[in-house]
């Protein structure tokens, strides 16, 4: 086997974040082989992707395409070589067609010729074994066929080495396993693939080499697939041996807050994002929400604290029916929302820390003399949120855009407690966050239930939902796929129901 | 009272073709610069200043005399190359500025419109010391073009021929834009940038490349439009020249969906519109700002269904 | 409590730009032969002055009043995030509403004077809800609707002037003058300065403190800097954009009601002549808070006139140069970001001189 990539002492620092992404990493990969590069969030996979490809320059160290030292300008140089990459958001023109879309930037002719376009990706679909119709508009496939799209369009320009960036990560269940049978197909015949991937199955069940990532640095390269296994490759990626685990005593839930029933939601186009999902929520507990994201969760957070276009069905906070309320008269009726978005949609970043901890007490009686505002009672009640959450590096007349992702989110959970809610939403509350700033959320989370509130909690990651939920809903495809409670929470169940299995296994 | 034949004879329908030329090239050019998602909103302020540079060019040239002997058609000609110059380097500077500093067209736009109305009145202060109108009598206009073989057609014959070139570029540009916006990668490239920039970057399409592009066209067919208004239509250069044809070319532009042919037509209607004013002015006791009008609140109402069902497609494509 | 650090930017770089206009201004004046620094000294005192009959600087402060409305008006849009540029329709509606009233109405001046200008205000208001729901219902682009609105409104003017408000005597198509009883009086006759510009100042005042200091003001703000956040916060930001768009195009109908009231007494053909465009100018060089309006509406009238009744009079430097000025400044507002790294830096050196030398 010969080598077809070498990363060598590559280093890369970002001074507005200060993170160093890269650092001093050096490994190679073969040709032929399909290499994954494993690592939780933030650990520089992207990074290095995005400098082997061309997006991104190394501030040190370099990289050797088949024993011969590149430095590419932009992806365009990459691709001439010979490497592709397919990106974790498709780029993709929303109005072209498929054979549009495959042949941008690389047509034969200054005028085009449609038949000729049309049979080229016809032969190109049969030749790799991935069928799609050439005449299709993008913006009416599913998911899984605009990956491939984005698969076909890099061997339309005949690349050798695929980048795959956490592909199966937008697939739903159903689509991961045809895919990875691609991948394996695509490398038979001869194409390098690296994979990125932090799903540890997956990585086990297709890649031949496997090189894992934290923190920037290469923890260890060149490991065999077949030599290893899930526990000894989560050991290296995640770096200790516990979990996170929160201190949590047992639930004591009183009355029903939230009751949700035989709720269903429509998009504009009529399409339906929710069937007949009925579930309640008492106050004192947890009730978390798990599946893979897109499930019907967005949804169901819109219908209960956000807006949803149409829906059927009701929603009750405390017996009195929300569901078609406007924003403001849920939250007049104790509804918090923590939102997946904090920097969009949960803070104003042009703001300073007063501003973004008044939105929606601006009409309250203690925060207004007469007619005005009362800025130092309003500062002075940022102030206390500051010294109560512990929110670093911040003042009231601070910006929030200058704080780090863990403060940002403890101020809009202190906004938000700050309703003294019955029911808080809270959608993805640690994405993005270290590990410090997860464990001050939780905490948070804990110490609200404790306190009788009754929480939704919306996540994808299982272990959040493993550690914080005292129920759990399972999403699939729209519904709520089963339940399960206390002592039967466990990591196996809530993975078969993920993947739309009817009964529980016993 | 009149007939409606009466009011609307193929005299009026050629003027209406005449008046609409600045406003199609005006739509033209904001439909390419929004297709590559470049609002340009300065075409207006562009087409005034241009129409000053084509007069002043004819000006300069009036006495040039490359084959021996000056010629005055020459002189003109070579004042509407001197306003395509001048677009072609006000959209040089918009694209620099957006595409090195990101800089906000928008803003960058009104300052040019301000601008476009006062510099050039400066100027025809200073150099040739006229307030409301310059013009001088060496400078002849654009001659009209009879086209022998067209005019032979019964009825549309005497329609398609008889105007300047500038009028039968438009068309030919028109058509010439429908096809490289449909059947060459060169529009596939311009709707790749316009719709989904990262896309188009990350197929290596110099994104840089289309917008300095859309952005210089637009400024050429600026001064297409302002030559053909003071030294096409008229010989002569007045405050505020391009008097909003180019924001009515920015609307013309969005009710033909930004497409060269829907924007074609747009333009066309609107200067049917204009026509129709100055004859209904002229032939009947209607008074005229009731017509002149018309078109503006055609545009608004015009544009609010377009906008509404632009609207409605993007709500389909969304969740919510 | 810590108060938010002032931030020097704010008010640097529009006096870079201002700094540049004037350099272009002053090539612009030496193709005319002039010299260049005479020029500017004659506009600055046929702008600022104190000498004349009628001192210069109150026939600005008399000028800049219009300017101090419509750059309140432009700024309220500009605070929700909205690039409206109707001031100029609405003005010029606001205008004759109040010929009309004025000229009709037979009643004793404490009753009418209120009326018309609340009638003003209504036609400006009404005018401003057009652009605003077109924007927020429909998503039209609001400043083609604007221009769309400008064009239709100068058609009406030149419609009422030349039929049902003209004047019989004549050949200017005008309105007839309004009853004398009605004009706002003027602190110094012939400066045009006077009653008007104190209502302008007191609506800048009542607006500083709604912005800043209220929870309508709060709610303009937010939906301005992050609709999203606002509307995630249960703020109905399309209300709060129209009913922001609609207070705007009230007050601009108010400057117009005060021209025609306190100034001109009657319309006529080219009563506006781009002052919803100064506005505008206002608005985006005065950083978007009221207090930078006044000043730089001050500013702006000043130039202008000094452009008019010093360059053009003394020297026969033609007034557009005033324009120039104005539109330049604009551009170099816009372009900011080309030089805003050497202003920074620049800034940023003196200022920690500054704290060396403490």
């Amino acid at each position: 086997m010969k080598e077809a990539i070498r990363f060598d002492h590559i280093s890369k620092y970002y001074a507005s974040t200060s993170v160093q992404a890269s650092d001093d990493i050096s490994f190679s990969v073969q040709e032929g082989e399909i290499h994954a590069i494993c690592g939780e969030n933030g650990a520089g996979k992207s990074t290095l992707m995005n400098i082997l490809f061309g997006l991104e320059k190394a501030d040190s160290g370099s990289v050797y395409l088949h024993g011969e030292k590149v430095a590419f300008k932009g992806p365009s140089d990459a691709i001439s070589c010979g490497i592709g990459m397919v990106h974790q958001h498709f780029k993709l023109v929303s109005s072209f067609t498929v054979k549009e879309s495959i042949l941008l930037g690389i047509e034969k002719k200054a005028v085009l010729n449609g038949k000729e376009e049309a049979d080229f990706v016809r032969e190109l679909s049969s030749r790799f074994n991935l069928p799609i119709d050439p005449e299709a508009v993008i913006e009416s496939l599913p998911i899984g066929l605009l990956q491939r799209v984005e698969i076909l369009k890099m061997l339309a320009r005949d690349v050798d080495i695929l980048i795959l960036d956490e592909p199966t990560a937008v697939l739903t269940p159903q689509e991961v396993g045809p895919f990875l049978e691609t991948m394996k197909s695509l490398s038979k015949i001869g194409k390098t693939i690296l994979f990125i991937s932090h799903k540890l199955g997956e990585v086990l069940e297709v890649a031949d080499t496997i090189t894992v990532m934290r923190k920037g640095r290469v923890v260890s390269t060149g490991i065999k697939a077949s030599e290893t296994d899930i526990p000894s490759l989560a050991d290296l990626m995640v770096g200790r041996k516990v979990l996170l685990q929160v201190d949590k005593g047992p639930a004591n839930p009183g009355r029903t807050v939230l009751e949700v029933n035989d709720l269903n939601v429509f998009s504009p186009m009529g399409v339906q994002l929710l069937s007949n999902v009925s579930l309640s929520v008492r106050a004192g507990e947890i009730y978390g929400i798990a599946g893979v994201s897109g499930n019907g969760q967005e949804a169901l957070v819109a219908a209960i604290a956000g807006h949803v276009h149409s829906m059927k069905g009701s929603v009750k906070i405390n017996d009195v029916e929300i569901g078609h309320m406007p924003i403001r008269g849920k939250r007049q009726q104790g509804i918090a929302y923590v939102p997946e978005d904090r920097i969009h949609t949960g803070l104003n970043m042009l703001a300073n820390l007063s501003d973004n901890s008044l939105m929606g007490f601006q009409g309250s009686k203690e925060l207004n003399k007469g007619c005005f505002l009362d800025w130092d009672a309003i500062d002075e009640r940022a102030h206390d949120m500051i010294e109560r959450y512990s929110i670093a590096g911040s003042s009231p007349k601070g910006l929030v855009s200058k704080l780090s992702g863990g403060n940002m989110q403890k101020v809009v959970l202190a906004r938000e407690l700050a309703y003294e809610p019955h029911l808080l939403v809270v959608e993805q509350p640690t994405r993005g966050l270290d590990v410090g700033s997860i464990e001050a959320v939780h905490r948070m989370l804990i110490k609200e239930r404790d306190k009788g509130v009754a929480i939704l909690l919306v996540s994808v990651e299982l272990e959040e939902i493993l550690s914080l939920a005292d129920r759990v809903g399972v999403m699939y495809s729209g519904r709520i796929q089963g339940e399960l409670e206390g002592a039967d929470i466990n990591e196996t169940d809530i993975g078969l129901l993920m993947v739309g299995s009817k009964r529980r296994a016993q | 009272m009149n007939s409606i034949f009466d009011i609307i004879t193929l005299n009026v329908l050629a003027s209406a073709i005449r008046l609409a030329t600045p406003v199609i090239l005006a739509a033209l050019a904001a439909a390419i610069c929004n297709k590559a998602g470049v609002l340009n909103l300065g075409i207006d302020g562009f087409i005034t200043i241009c129409a000053f540079a084509g007069i002043v060019g004819a000006y300069i040239f009036r006495n040039f005399t490359p084959i021996g002997i000056a010629h005055p058609v020459f002189a003109t000609y070579m004042g509407v190359v001197c306003a395509m110059l001048v677009g072609a380097l006000l959209g040089l500077l918009f694209a620099f500025l957006k595409d090195s500093y990101g800089v906000d067209l928008t803003v960058l736009s009104i300052a040019m419109n301000m601008l476009a109305v006062e510099i050039t009145v400066y100027l025809m202060r200073t150099i040739f010391h006229q307030s409301g109108t310059w013009s001088d009598p060496s400078i002849v206009q654009l001659p009209s073009i009879r086209l022998t073989l067209i005019e032979k057609i019964p009825v549309l014959g005497g329609l398609l021929s008889g105007y300047n070139i500038i009028v039968y570029f438009t068309w030919i540009l028109a058509l010439v834009l429908v096809f490289v916006m449909h059947k060459t990668k060169y529009g596939r490239y311009i709707t790749a940038v316009g719709e989904n920039l990262e896309a188009a970057k990350s197929v290596g399409i110099n994104v840089s490349k289309v917008r300095y592009g859309a952005l210089i066209f637009s400024g050429i067919l600026s001064g297409l439009a302002g030559s053909f208004l003071s030294i096409g239509h008229l010989t002569l250069f007045t405050r505020d020249m391009a008097s909003g044809r180019g924001w009515l070319g920015n609307a013309a532009a969005l009710f033909g969906f930004n497409n060269p042919g829907g924007s074609f037509f747009a333009g066309l209607f609107f200067g049917f519109a204009d026509a129709l004013a100055l004859r209904l002015q002229n032939v009947t006791k209607i008074p005229p700002y009731i017509i002149q009008v018309m078109p503006y609140v055609l545009t608004l109402v015009i544009l609010s269904i377009v906008s509404y069902q632009s609207i409605k497609k993007k709500r389909k494509r969304s969740i919510y | 409590m810590k108060r938010k650090s002032f931030d020097p930017m704010v008010l640097v770089m529009p006096a870079v730009a201002l700094l540049l206009g004037v350099v272009v201004a002053v090539l612009l004046i030496a193709i005319t032969g002039v010299s260049p620094l005479r020029s500017l000294g004659v506009l600055i005192s046929g702008g600022f002055g104190f000498s004349g009959k009628v001192w210069p600087i109150f026939m600005t402060l008399g000028s800049s009043t219009p300017l101090i409305l419509t750059g309140l008006a432009a700024m309220l849009c500009f605070k929700v995030g909205v690039f409206c540029i109707a001031q100029e329709g609405q003005y010029v509606f606001g205008a004759i509403v109040a010929a009309w009233f004025g000229a009709s109405l037979k009643l004793p001046p404490v009753i009418a004077v209120p009326f018309i200008m609340l009638a003003s205000m209504a036609a400006g208001g009404l005018y401003g809800v057009i652009p605003a729901v077109l924007k927020v219902k429909l998503g039209v682009n609001e400043i083609i609707s604007s221009i769309m609105l400008n064009n239709i409104s100068t058609l009406v003017l030149e419609y009422m002037v030349a039929f049902p408000l003209r004047a019989d005597a004549g050949q200017k198509a005008q309105s007839e003058v309004i009853s004398k009883g009605y004009w706002l009086p003027q602190f110094i006759y012939g400066s045009r300065w006077g009653v008007s510009f104190l209502i302008a100042i007191a609506l800048i005042v009542f607006f500083y403190f709604y912005i800043y200091k209220t929870r309508w003001g709060y709610e303009m703000r937010m939906v301005g800097e992050n609709r999203r956040f606002a509307d995630y916060g249960g703020i109905k930001s399309g209300n709060v954009i129209i009913r922001s768009l609609v207070i705007s195009g009230a007050i601009a109908g108010l400057a117009g009601c005060m021209e025609v009231l306190g100034n001109y007494h009657r319309i006529m053909t080219g009563f506006s002549s781009g002052l919803g465009f100064d506005g505008l100018s206002v608005a985006m060089l005065g950083m978007s808070n009221p207090i930078g309006v006044v000043i730089v509406s001050f500013l702006l009238a000043g130039i202008r006139q000094g452009a008019q009744l010093g360059l053009q009079l003394s020297l026969q430097i033609p007034r557009e140069l005033g324009g120039v000025l104005i539109a330049m400044v604009i551009f170099f507002v816009a372009i900011g970001n080309v030089y805003r790294p050497v202003v920074e830096k620049a800034v940023r050196s003196i200022s920690r001189g500054r704290k060396d030398d403490e």
